[in-house]
């Protein structure tokens, strides 16, 4: 019992509405898809806001594990850049033709934090309580810590094994373990007190090297990110998150000590 | 006067329960009333099985509840017979009776062979209850509760969910009990018949609230029994007899009825024996004269008290003979023709084989 | 497999015997009590509305993500707080990355598939059979033992193997708390996901498979044993 006129106009109305709804900003302009490891996350976010204001380009950023993002990758998700938390994932796809660029970002570096004790080399060689890292199986930070157990010759009772370095920064967080071996960057982002955080020496540990990779049918945006994450002000964030920034001229991150030495600033 | 209860009740949708009794010892009391009247509320507080605070138990001058105490069920030795869903399925009836005797209370009782001998159980030793008929299961229940040695005996309908022919072959070993046995009884039914049968205290319940106790050859010839059951063919008088002799010739045993002789079929019955005798209203009428009749009982008795509904074809008339009553079912027909009066002497006519006997201990 | 993979193999029996074990103790009784809803009494009133509190609680690990758990247990079991503390003061260490703390652990999860079969099978007993029994004498505990647990077999094998299923394939929790150590948390489930992470796929296989036809078969035979009752024992 509606006029034809009136029902017709109903039906534009509602077609137009179902239309804006898939109707999403990013078509409109180029934007760039990126995946990022979770430890590297709240920094990447501080990067992307700022190119975006300067280049007008969306950056749209996933967060997972590097396994999951990984295997997303080769099972056909469209990113366009990935931040691995490591270099082995990294290489892998480039040797399975997936990228088209490869490069160090940053360098993870390692701390020995004892909530409520004063942390120190001293300190850290006498521990023999309950320590937690990250896996060392699987996880950069846990192998770092490894290496570094091994040559300071630090005999922990219990050595626990968190998933990845922010479970391990979790159960020293939660007080479940007296120490760690974690990332600097997850103490930036907690305020913890100086005192209880020694920075483990970076040529006492293979280098946790971070690469990014910019996979084969990216936007052409993408190399310029990548360009972006090398500018001055970017490093400058970067180090101040908790990383080491790697220089633009280093495509694969093999050369330890000059790196390490790096403005690692405490 | 062993066995008290005092309880208050309340139940939603306004049920409430309001008794005060002593049920006396060594006897079947009955507690017959319509469903719904309290009955089975009674017996589960006996047992414990319902802890309503303010109730008030004690058996034998044990409290077994009152405001201070109470006794758990497990503890009263009591055997409970209910309605139905009694037996433990996963369990042979062997296994069934085995669970009873495993808790036995000590010092004396039935033993488990002269149980399986009253009750006729040794065939279905090895069956499971859900092979057994529902006489079967009852007698198998009831040998259950006798071989924990009970100090009581509480029954809650028993019979009730048997068809009539199973209930005929099942009183008779509940009277083999009760002469086997010297405790008390309580008998829960709204089943004329059965309490006729069984019955030595009648206690009548009605609505929550106890409205009668008598015996039970009393509440047989009474007011309220006749009014309300006037047409039912268990309407019968209950009377005591003594067996006197048998008469081997015609197959017939004489009984000593207050001034008179009762013959009955005869029975397993000892001379000497003192018996309740069943006679239903039906089977008795009346005459002014003693003729020539098949009938073969033939007693003088007294028009006592005539009781005529003014509808309906039926009116009752009671009897006295000696001190004891009989009822005769008639027709108002009949008694505005005849016009009888009380006071008067008149012949009650038995038909004789239809005499229920019964066994008095 | 691998020497690591059969110790976490005996440390996921361990872990789901144990938690069987502590949930028969402990869940027994509360599934009984869930069971035994009053409707007759005034007095019944708070007993029926701690019911009403306590059914969803047992219910929640059903729906929770054992994330959730997981994160609850690592502040609960951390010395800073009470329950820890106690733990520490009591035992000198901390009930995270230990048996114990994954036994905790999986109670709480599993505790839903222990009781809820065994409250269903309690609710469908007949109450008169329990009275019958308790006047021939026989006392609570009696009865639970002769009577209960006999007519409620099914719904006590049921409990039984779903939670102990259920703590096999528990993964979550011990992720949160478990700290992965070789010899005391790193069960089957862990052990998988790490041969996972490291791109070990070839041992992932063998595990997973293995937990994979273990459920199935275990389910299998619950199920066939639950129709073999079904058939030869109709209950009256």
């Amino acid at each position: 019992m509606t006029s034809s006129n009136g029902w017709i106009r109903r039906q534009v109305l509602l077609a137009g509405i179902l239309l804006s709804l898939f109707v999403h900003p990013s078509c409109y302009a180029d934007h760039l898809r990126v995946g990022v490891a979770a430890n590297f996350r709240s920094t990447l976010e501080k990067i992307a806001s700022s190119f975006e204001l300067e280049h007008h380009t969306k950056v749209e950023i996933s967060a997972a594990s590097t396994g999951a993002l990984f295997a997303q990758v080769k099972n056909g998700a469209p990113f366009d850049i990935l931040f691995a938390a490591d270099s082995h994932r990294p290489a892998l796809l480039e040797s399975e033709g997936h990228t088209r660029l490869r490069r160090t970002y940053a360098y993870g570096q390692l701390v020995f934090w004892t909530p409520g004790q004063p942390a120190n080399e001293t300190a850290l060689k006498q521990y023999n309580g309950t320590m937690a890292i990250a896996n060392p199986r699987h996880a950069p930070y846990g192998k770092a810590a490894t290496d570094t157990l091994e040559l300071m010759q630090v005999k922990p009772s219990r050595l626990v094994y968190g998933t990845n370095i922010a479970q391990a920064f979790n159960f020293v967080r939660t007080g479940n373990a007296p120490a760690g071996l974690v990332a600097l960057s997850l103490i930036r982002h907690l305020d913890v007190p100086a005192i209880e955080v020694w920075v483990v020496p970076a040529e006492s540990y293979a280098p946790i090297e971070q690469q990014l990779v910019v996979l084969k049918n990216a936007s052409s945006k993408a190399e310029l990110f990548v360009a972006y994450i090398f500018t001055h002000v970017t490093t400058q964030l970067i180090e101040k998150s908790g990383y080491l920034a790697a220089d633009a001229s280093h495509h694969v991150g093999k050369g330890t000590a000059t790196i390490a030495r790096l403005g690692a600033d405490r | 006067m062993s066995l008290l209860i005092q309880a208050k009740v309340k139940r939603q949708g306004g049920f409430e329960l309001n008794v005060d009794v002593a049920f006396p010892d060594r006897e079947v009391s009955a507690l017959f009333g319509p469903s719904g009247s309290g009955k089975s509320t009674i017996l589960r507080l006996l047992a414990g099985l319902d802890h309503v605070p303010g109730t008030r138990v004690s058996f034998n001058k044990v409290v077994w509840q009152d405001e201070r105490t109470f006794v758990a069920p497990n503890q009263r030795h009591i055997g409970y017979v209910f309605q139905h869903l009694n037996l433990f399925p996963h369990l042979s009836v062997s296994g069934n009776l085995d669970y009873a005797e495993a808790r036995r209370q000590s010092g004396g009782g039935l033993s488990r062979h002269d149980l399986l001998d009253i009750l006729n159980l040794s065939s279905l030793l090895e069956k499971r209850p859900r092979q057994l008929s529902g006489g079967e299961q009852q007698r198998v229940a009831i040998a259950r509760a006798l071989l924990s040695n009970p100090d009581l005996i509480v029954m809650d309908e028993p019979l009730g969910s048997l068809d009539q022919a199973a209930k005929d072959r099942i009183l008779p070993y509940l009277q083999r009990l009760h002469r086997s046995l010297e405790i008390p009884i309580i008998y829960v039914s709204h089943a004329l018949d059965e309490i006729l049968y069984f019955a030595d205290t009648v206690f009548e319940i009605a609505d929550g609230k106890i409205t009668g106790e008598s015996s039970v050859i009393d509440f047989s010839v009474s007011g309220t029994h006749i009014g309300t059951h006037i047409n039912q063919p268990e309407a019968a008088a209950i009377v005591s007899c003594r067996v006197k002799s048998e008469n081997k010739q015609y197959a017939l045993t004489e009984l000593q009825f207050e001034d008179t002789l009762l013959l009955v079929s005869a029975g397993p019955l000892v001379n000497g024996e003192s018996v309740r005798v069943k006679i239903p209203a039906r089977d008795v009428s009346l005459s002014r004269q003693r003729n020539e009749s098949s009938i073969i009982n033939v007693i003088a008795t007294t028009i006592a008290h005539i009781h005529d509904p003014e509808t309906g074809a039926s009116a009752v008339v009671k009897l006295k003979c000696g001190n004891q009553f009989l009822l005769a079912l008639i027709t108002r027909k009949s008694l505005q023709e005849l016009r009888f009066e009380i006071g008067e002497p008149i012949f009650a006519q038995i038909k004789g084989v239809a005499l229920m006997t019964q066994h008095d201990s | 497999m691998m020497d690591s993979d059969l110790v976490s193999l005996w440390l996921t029996l361990k872990l789901a015997g144990a938690t069987t074990l502590v949930l028969i103790l402990l869940g027994t009784p509360l599934a009984w009590w869930l069971s035994q809803r009053s409707h007759s009494n005034e007095t019944s009133w708070l007993g029926n509305t701690l019911r009403n509190i306590v059914e969803p609680l047992v219910a929640l690990p059903i729906v929770l993500p054992p994330t959730v758990v997981g994160f609850y247990l690592l502040l609960a079991f951390s010395p800073n707080n009470l329950p820890g503390e106690l733990w520490q003061s009591a035992t000198g260490t901390t009930l995270a990355f230990s048996f114990y703390g994954l036994v905790v652990g999986s109670t709480i999860y599993s505790l839903p598939f222990y009781v809820q079969p065994l409250q269903v099978a309690f609710s469908a007993l007949q109450r008169e059979l329990i009275e019958a029994a308790a006047t021939l004498g026989a006392s609570p505990l009696d009865r639970f033992f002769s009577l209960i647990v006999p007519l409620c077999r099914r719904g006590f094998i049921i409990a039984i193997c779903l939670s102990f299923a259920h703590t096999v394939g528990e993964f979550g929790i011990v992720l949160m708390i478990g700290g992965n150590l070789p010899d005391e948390t790193r069960v089957l489930s862990i052990a998988l996901f790490d041969h996972v992470e490291a791109l070990d796929y070839g041992k992932a296989h063998v595990l997973a498979g293995g937990l994979l036809g273990f459920s199935f078969v275990t389910l299998f035979l619950l199920y066939a044993v639950d129709r073999h009752w079904q058939n030869s024992t109709r209950t009256t």
